[in-house]
């Protein structure tokens, strides 16, 4: 194909009963191998090994190299677990819902959900992007459980609102949420930028020690380990530009005596702060 | 139970003085025995490797409420360490804190087959025995916590050695235990009222009693009872700045007592000589009087030690990356979240010890890991007999058991030591001796520290640790040609010793490259003693008398042998 980008087309036959773990769906490996070779890669539901055909119907090629590898999904793939695992480069869209754990541990490439994606998107990812149109369910960007230090790198956009636990531990990269957020947004964060531009719950922010999260709607419980700082007028942050009035505070204190945590909040939305 | 013989292999076997002869291990239903007819057992050809006894290790935390605790608080050890299951062996998962199944198929993958939990609270005796029961593969038993227990504490301190012997007697025949600990003697108590003891002369709160008293009291008792292990000793101040002093002034303590071991049925056979074990020496050989002007602390111990014949040390060594710290020691470990954060637990084991817990990673560009490193070390490379040390990493204190690869490849090339000191902190070369030690192990000297040394230490080389007439059938087969062994090609040596090439527990192989082929039942291990019988009865009635201050009832108390699995009890000490 001479460096032009390849399409593989995986078309859902159903089947997904428990849900698949598919990490072999990731332009990694699916570059450089025919589409038998594709076909018959290994995927577990439960403890059973599975061919990948047994729940995709295969066309199209792919590329040499992960660079030029295009996936796309046509349908929904909310059962299927880990699409895009590791991946560090390519391309790979699904025109529907994705199941958890899209874009575990990516380190480049490009993901792009058409509808819903599940709890877990993100996870401990070092680059690329990661875009969903509809909404993400928890745990966005967020690392595993047990874990303090998530996410270092890459950018996830998610269009819609998103559940608990956003951005919990990252330390680089950014998150940004059109939409509205649940509770402990930020929670653990540790460098890195999180947008919310809707409203948020609670718990903004819990835990953080460093790194910066922006609220442009409303809170509707504050974290009390945060400290008033400063107010300011239009924020520049990222190359991001947020305009309107921005209340600055510094948290969370209940973590640790001289945390550089900065937690802007839109003046407006919160008349009560 | 099978028949396996094992042909041409350069066998390593120190307690028989065999080094690197090529010689034919003949196992029937189990057990080593004289040559027989290798038509009637399978055929295992050696030629060009090395044959060992089966790994021993004498001090790893695998089983029981605090180990637990390290699970629990650990999910992010587990997800991306995992085994799956077989139609021989579990499904596991765990990295420091592995799962019961993992931990034994992760020993017997390395060669090990026998596993000595380290300090079993008499109160989780009974959580520890059924996570034993569950550990495939290798035999097992748990040294059971005096060192702050108020029935030993007041019996020390009325100066009643006698009733104190036959307190520890009931007590490890109650819980089905092999042997003393003690931890951090006397502090324990105090750290329930948030203070400890910073000397050997300090008394604790309330019972008045010092480090030392209850030292002596306990390697007395030991010795009076005729245990298979000595006093097997955690020592105060661990992990504190300067504290190889109080270290080398407890190994002292017991220096004029004699070993007796007195197993029934067992006369002559490699006898421990110790009668003081120091658990993970390196936690307790710092030096400096602060984190900033910390050092090295090992030769003060290793001078000791090398002038001492009453002493064993395990060396406690930290091979870098991530640990799961868990120690009885409930102040220690406090002081240590402090320093670093992490994730930390901290309990109170009623009217005899306590717990911590705490997630720690040990980073080569961190100044005083890259010192605890070079201390692990120096304990094994300074010590001149090899029959006064064992090679742990406190599992998972310094490092999970399945880095004692790395620190073989560390003990064995002076280029591996090079090579990691060019990457660490420079602290490792300014602050401790390990950059100006050429000395290089052999096969043999591996073969002492991981199992010929520590089955004598723990009392136990009648059967294990050997591979002589008598012996129990645990051999592990590695693919290394001791005539061509480089100890420049150290990743080699790492590779070889973390796989082995069969391992073989009671003539049955068990795991062959890395692959469980069969999962028998191991043994349990614990001691039955015997003492006066009218000092038993007045004994029993005082702890029936206590029993009011603990929360459960003393029926309850005791461990019968359904929890545990193919009970194995070591008679000693008959006559009474
Ligand atoms: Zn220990």
């Amino acid at each position: 194909m001479c460096g032009m980008e390849s399409k593989v087309v995986l078309t859902p036959i159903g089947n997904f009963d428990i849900p698949v773990e598919a990490e072999a769906i990731s332009p990694d490996v699916f570059a450089g191998k025919s589409l038998n070779e594709i076909r018959e890669l290994t995927v577990l539901q439960g403890p059973q090994k599975h061919k990948l055909s047994e729940f995709f119907e295969v066309s199209g090629e792919a590329g040499e190299t992960s660079v030029e590898t295009t996936i796309v999904i046509e349908g929904d793939v909310d059962r299927v677990k880990l699409i895009g695992y590791k991946m560090s480069g390519g391309k790979i869209v699904i025109n529907g819902n994705a199941g958890m754990h899209v874009g575990d541990e990516m380190s480049g490439g490009e993901i792009l959900v058409r509808g819903d994606a599940g709890s877990w998107t993100g996870m401990d990812m070092k680059g690329g992007t990661i875009v969903i149109e509809g909404n993400a369910k928890d745990h966005i960007g967020c690392t595993y459980r047990g874990k303090w230090r998530g996410m270092s790198g890459g950018m996830i956009h998610i269009k819609g609102d998103a559940g608990n636990n956003v951005g919990g531990g990252i330390t680089g990269g950014s998150i940004v949420i059109d939409g509205n957020v649940g509770a402990f947004c930020g929670i653990k964060q540790n460098g890195g930028l999180t947008v919310v531009r809707g409203d948020a719950k609670r718990a903004v922010g819990a835990e953080m020690s460093a790194g910066t999260i922006v609220v442009e709607g409303h809170i509707e419980w504050f974290t009390p380990g945060f400290e008033f700082v400063d107010e300011v007028d239009g924020l520049e942050i990222n190359g991001m530009s947020f305009e309107g009035a921005f209340l600055k505070f510094r948290g969370d204190y209940a973590e640790k005596s001289n945390p550089k945590g900065e937690l802007y909040v839109s003046k407006e939305k919160n008349p009560e702060l | 139970m099978g028949n396996i013989i094992i042909k041409n292999g350069y066998v390593f076997d120190p307690i028989n003085n065999i080094n690197g002869e090529v010689m034919d291990i003949f196992i029937k239903d189990g057990k080593v025995v004289e040559e027989y007819d290798e038509k009637d057992a399978k055929v295992i050809n050696a030629r060009g490797k090395t044959v060992m006894p089966g790994g021993v290790d004498s001090h790893s935390h695998v089983a029981g409420a605090k180990v637990n605790r390290g699970r629990i608080m650990r999910p992010e050890d587990h997800y991306q360490w995992v085994r799956a299951k077989t139609d021989i062996a579990h499904s596991g998962t765990g990295y420091t804190v592995p799962s019961v199944y993992l931990q034994g198929y992760e020993y017997a993958t390395m060669g090990y087959t026998t596993v000595f939990e380290a300090a079993m609270p008499p109160l989780e005796a009974r959580h520890t025995h059924e996570e034993m029961k569950a550990t495939p593969i290798v035999d097992m038993g748990a040294y059971l916590v005096f060192g702050n227990n108020w029935f030993i504490m007041r019996y020390l301190r009325e100066g009643d050695v006698e009733k104190a012997a036959a307190y520890v007697s009931w007590m490890l025949r109650a819980h089905k235990a092999y042997g003393i600990k003690c931890v951090n003697p006397a502090g324990v108590e105090s750290w329930g009222w948030a203070k400890n003891v910073h000397s050997l002369d300090e008394p604790n709160i309330h019972f008045e009693i010092t480090p030392r008293e209850i030292i002596r009291g306990l390697a007395e008792v030991n010795e009076l009872l005729g245990l298979p292990i000595s006093l097997h000793l955690h020592a105060n101040n661990l992990g504190h700045p300067g504290c190889w002093e109080i270290t080398r002034e407890s190994l002292k303590i017991p220096s004029d007592l004699e070993a007796q071991t007195k197993i029934e049925g067992e006369q002559d056979f490699e006898k421990r000589e110790q009668t003081i074990y120091l658990a993970h020496a390196q936690f307790n050989a710092f030096g400096g009087t602060s984190w900033r002007d910390f050092e090295s602390g090992a030769k003060g111990i290793v001078d000791y030690v090398n002038s001492a014949d009453h002493v064993v040390i395990d060396n406690g060594a930290v091979p870098f990356g991530p640990a799961t710290v868990m120690t009885g020691d409930g102040p220690a470990i406090f002081d240590l979240y402090k320093l670093v954060g992490g994730k930390w637990s901290n309990s109170d084991i009623e009217l005899e010890c306590g717990a911590g817990v705490l997630t720690f990673t040990y980073l080569k560009s961190n100044p005083v890991h890259s010192v605890q490193w070079a201390i692990g070390l120096e304990l094994i490379l300074m010590i001149k007999d090899m029959w006064k040390c064992i090679l742990t990493t406190d599992h998972p204190n310094g490092g999970p058991f399945v880095k004692y690869p790395s620190l073989i490849a560390w003990l064995m090339s002076e280029k591996a030591r090079n090579d990691t000191l060019e990457t660490c902190h420079k602290w490792a070369s300014e602050k401790s001796e390990i950059a100006t030690i050429d000395r290089e192990l052999d096969l043999y000297d591996v073969a002492i520290i991981t199992r010929a040394n520590p089955a004598k230490t723990i009392g136990i080389a009648y059967r294990k640790g050997h591979l002589g007439v008598g012996a129990d059938g645990d051999v592990t087969i590695y693919d290394i040609d001791p005539t061509t062994l480089d100890s420049n090609n150290y990743t080699e040596i790492e590779k070889k010793f973390r796989i082995a090439e069969y391992t073989i527990k009671e003539g049955e192989v068990v795991a062959h490259n890395g692959e469980i082929t069969s999962a028998p039942t191991g043994r349990i291990f614990y001691t039955e003693s015997k003492v006066n019988e009218d000092i038993e009865r007045d004994v029993l009635a005082d702890v029936r008398e206590w029993f009011k201050y603990y929360t459960l009832g003393f029926e309850n108390y005791p461990v019968d042998e359904r929890y545990l699995r193919r009970p194995t009890p070591i008679k000693v000490n008959m006559e009474g």
